[in-house]
């Protein structure tokens, strides 16, 4: 007994000492390690020492970017970060911040069901424009998400705790038809397409790779009325070292890395070559105008997937040496960036538009670019 | 501030903690009284005037009750001082909820601007009350000194969410107490305890609950989950921050009164509340039940003193009828215990009685978590079938399997078995232990770095 209470006192008295030497070491730590001012795998800005002024003192701003100062500077913080997925892992955990891990080292990004008022929004994204221009030939095409095509490499009874994209994607197909949109369907394609092993989305990133894309681009350009020369690709692998964001943000996997390719219209090696390979992309915000639709430097940054046109851009034009005569305007989030490439051949000139950061004035461009077809390329999430 | 955070845990209680160690016994409490107010002020840069006014009109009227003899006189005065306290909690606190109610009673539309809660205004109100009534009652000596006066209200490990410490219960630890290592490395387990209490299981409880709760279908298991949830996160939430409370008491030199023994293993409603934040139903028996008469009155009267004492219970936890009603909800089965059920469960076979006062608590913590009554009503509904998607699904299966550790730890730890497991390997092998202690600590840590989620539930109250 006495043995036993002199154990608990001994282990009182180290675990102080332990306690307080683990502390000051973080401390020293802390203080002297300079600050980042960027984490790279969490792809933010981290909280620097805050502005001291009065203000910001009584308003608690000061105090509350403090307290995130010192969580986002913690000494070795990208190693805690890394045990504590280590130990949700181990724990079975196969959800974080919405993104499932999913068998064959997927990671697949949840949906989120729409209320009526979501719904009517998603919907009107696109009717806002559409409506003002039946004259045009209007296309919708929207990129289905992993969850939707790779169900299967859910965890059991993973899609039971998500929304259901399936449906949601069928109901805007459904009504955009009835408003007199040519609605194209490319989840059978795509889902062909993996039941055959072609790989559809990148494990790591929400993207859907440049093959389905591709393939996605077939089925689009059938229902737009076109009929595809006979174009050659070389598939070009650029980089073997992609992690996309869902890596980033759920902690998961942060092993796996992917490839990717993109496709180079076939050189003929003929001087006067004016086929697909050949064309202008220009930058209308900043003027900028370059002879390729691709940014190697972005392979160099986290952001591999910046690859295709340097990333989202208000509004590109690109101008090629098709004589179809089509004008398209292509109404857009990021999963068009790698879609886009694959029209060269098939319309005269391609105006992209990611109405997040376009500023302009959208029927003014229509008619200003003599716009005869308007396609509109959203995943999911953005509608 | 947060106990929960890496700023208090690593920056302001070391540092406290050692200033306060270095400096010479009498300067001790100035520095705690610096560093509770500094801390108080970190999250309320403004209102930290408010307590500090409130905290000296309570040391005046201390002061004044020693300096009068007239029975009469003092009577004013504690009337005066008891109203000055409420008032200032009612406006701060029940203002807008009572205005609220009397323009959708009245159909009337008084303009309100919300004022925003002063954290921990319902603690040290209580606190300071519990000094003027006992100090009016001869029960404490007058606090001569205001800086121990100052400390005992501000004292940052209780300030902002208990336990209510009374004063007579520390009344003689504000002079003298006893500071020594063995005891601070008691603190610490005690502080480690609650900390893993929140952040590992807590917040993790919390994150289920919230995605059921936001789910449009759910089956009746699924709903009985997300309730369960709910009320181990509460519970876990709340004693974890009181076992920090505790725990950072004891490294200060202070003896705090327990808040929670483990109410979950209660086997009657009345049983549960003597294990459920007993500071304050001891708080409101001292200063209500008992001036009221208690339960040496007639039946007619137990059962008035015990709504009254329940239906200001459920109110203390906040400006909404959910949580009057909860009160009520407890006030009305305790009645309901004495006079009838208790005597027909003792007969009844034990795991009867433990699994009648589960349901009882978990449809009381559905209650006490769905400030909006559509809500409660759809969330309870489901839980006996009205508008589930049937009695079990997929999500349920999902959620068991894939938080299937953190319910079982949860499950356990609203036992006392890791904790005396943990007492008796310290007893056998003090290093096991620190090990254990240190791994624990560093698994929160992690934790704290990696999750930005991380409310404390009780700043509301």
């Amino acid at each position: 007994m006495k043995k036993s209470n002199e154990n608990r006192k001994k282990f009182h008295i180290l675990l102080t000492v332990c306690l307080a030497f683990v502390v000051v070491i973080f401390d020293i730590l802390f203080f002297v390690m300079p600050d980042r001012a960027v984490s790279e795998t969490e792809n933010r800005n981290l909280q620097l020492f805050p502005r001291l002024t009065w203000n910001t003192v009584t308003s608690g701003r000061f105090e509350s970017q403090f307290d995130k100062y010192v969580a986002d500077q913690f000494p070795g913080r990208d190693a805690w970060i890394a045990a504590e997925t280590t130990v949700q892992r181990f724990a079975g955990n196969t959800l974080s911040n919405n993104i499932f891990l999913g068998s064959d080292g997927y990671l697949i990004k949840s949906f989120t069901d729409r209320d009526n008022d979501g719904y009517t929004a998603a919907v009107r994204k696109v009717t806002d424009v559409s409506e003002k221009h039946k004259d045009l030939r209007q296309y919708v095409l929207v990129a289905p998400g992993a969850i939707s095509i790779l169900d299967y490499r859910l965890p059991v009874n993973g899609a039971a705790v998500a929304g259901d994209e399936d449906r949601f994607i069928d109901n805007l197909l459904r009504d955009f038809s009835m408003k007199g949109l040519t609605a194209v369907d490319v989840r059978q394609n795509l889902r062909d397409m993996d039941a055959s092993g072609i790989q559809v989305y990148y494990r790591t990133d929400h993207h859907w790779t440049t093959d389905a894309a591709y393939e996605a681009y077939k089925v689009f350009a059938e229902a737009a009325g076109i009929t595809r020369s006979d174009v050659e690709y070389n598939r070009i692998m650029v980089t073997d070292s992609f992690q996309g964001t869902l890596t980033a943000s759920s902690g998961f996997r942060t092993g796996e890395t992917d490839s990717i390719y993109v496709y180079i219209p076939e050189d003929t090696g003929d001087e006067n070559d004016q086929g697909p390979g050949v064309y202008n992309v220009i930058n209308v915000d900043t003027g900028v105008k370059t002879a390729s639709m691709y940014e190697p430097a972005a392979l160099d940054t986290r952001d591999k997937y910046a690859v295709f046109f340097g990333g989202n851009h208000g509004e590109l034009k690109i101008q090629t040496a098709s004589a179809s005569f089509r004008n398209i305007l292509v109404l857009k989030d990021s999963y068009a960036n790698c879609f886009v490439p694959f029209m060269t051949a098939d319309f005269t000139n391609i105006i992209m538009v990611d109405p997040r950061y376009y500023l302009g004035d959208l029927d003014q461009l229509i008619s200003d670019e003599e716009i005869t077809d308007i396609l509109y390329l959203y995943c999911t999430d953005s509608f | 501030m947060v106990f929960s955070s890496l700023n208090f845990l690593f920056i302001f209680l070391p540092v406290t903690l050692a200033v306060y160690l270095l400096v010479p016994q009498r300067l001790k409490n100035i520095v705690l009284l610096i560093a509770s107010v500094y801390f108080y002020a970190w999250g309320e840069p403004v209102y930290v005037v408010l307590m500090l006014l409130n905290i000296l009109f309570n040391y005046v009227a201390g002061l004044q009750f020693a300096a009068t003899k007239n029975k009469r006189r003092r009577k004013k005065q504690l009337i005066l001082a008891v109203l000055v306290n409420l008032l200032l909690l009612g406006f701060f606190k029940y203002a807008g909820f009572l205005v609220g109610t009397l323009n959708s009673l009245f159909g009337w539309s008084i303009v309100w601007k919300e004022l925003s809660l002063p954290i921990g205004i319902s603690f040290y109100t209580f606190q300071a009350l519990s000094y003027v009534i006992d100090a009016y009652r001869g029960k404490v000596k007058v606090q001569k000194s205001f800086i121990n006066f100052a400390v005992y209200i501000t004292m940052f490990p209780q300030l902002i969410a208990g336990p209510i410490v009374t004063y007579s219960e520390i009344e003689n630890q504000l002079g003298r107490r006893t500071i020594n290592i063995a005891k601070a490395g008691a603190g610490i387990e005690r502080l480690i305890l609650g900390l893993a209490k929140k952040v590992i299981l807590a917040n993790n409880l919390g994150l289920l609950y919230t995605s059921i709760q936001a789910s449009a279908e759910r089956s009746v298991m699924t709903t009985w989950l997300g309730a369960v949830c709910l009320a181990m996160q509460i519970y876990f939430d709340f004693s974890g921050y009181s076992d920090m409370a505790i725990g950072m008491g004891k490294m200060l030199g202070f003896d705090f009164p327990e808040n929670f023994n483990f109410p979950f293993m209660a086997d009657s409603v009345t049983e549960f509340w003597r294990r459920w934040h007993m500071t304050l139903s001891g708080w409101f028996k001292d200063y209500v039940y008992f001036p009221l008469g208690g339960s040496r009155v007639s039946a007619l009267k137990h059962i008035r003193n015990t709504l009254i004492v329940w239906f200001l219970t459920g109110l203390w936890h906040g400006a909404s009828w959910n949580f009057v009603m909860w009160g009520l909800y407890y006030g009305v089965l305790l009645i309901i215990e004495k006079y009838i059920v208790l005597r027909v469960m003792k007969r009844l076979p034990s795991p009867v009685q433990y699994i009648y006062t589960f349901v009882v608590v978990i449809l009381g913590f559905v209650l006490f978590g769905n400030t909006d009554f559509t809500e409660m009503g759809k969330y309870m509904a489901n839980m006996f079938g009205g508008g589930a998607s049937g009695f079990i699904d997929g999500a349920f299966l999902y959620y068991v399997k894939n938080n299937l550790i953190l319910l079982i730890l949860s499950a356990v730890s609203c036992s006392p078995i890791f904790r005396k497991l943990l007492n008796k390997i310290s007893r056998k092998n003090s290093y096991a232990a620190i090990g254990i202690c240190l791994v624990l600590f560093f698994i929160c840590v992690a934790f704290l770095v990696y999750g930005s989620y991380n409310p404390f539930l009780y700043f509301r109250f």
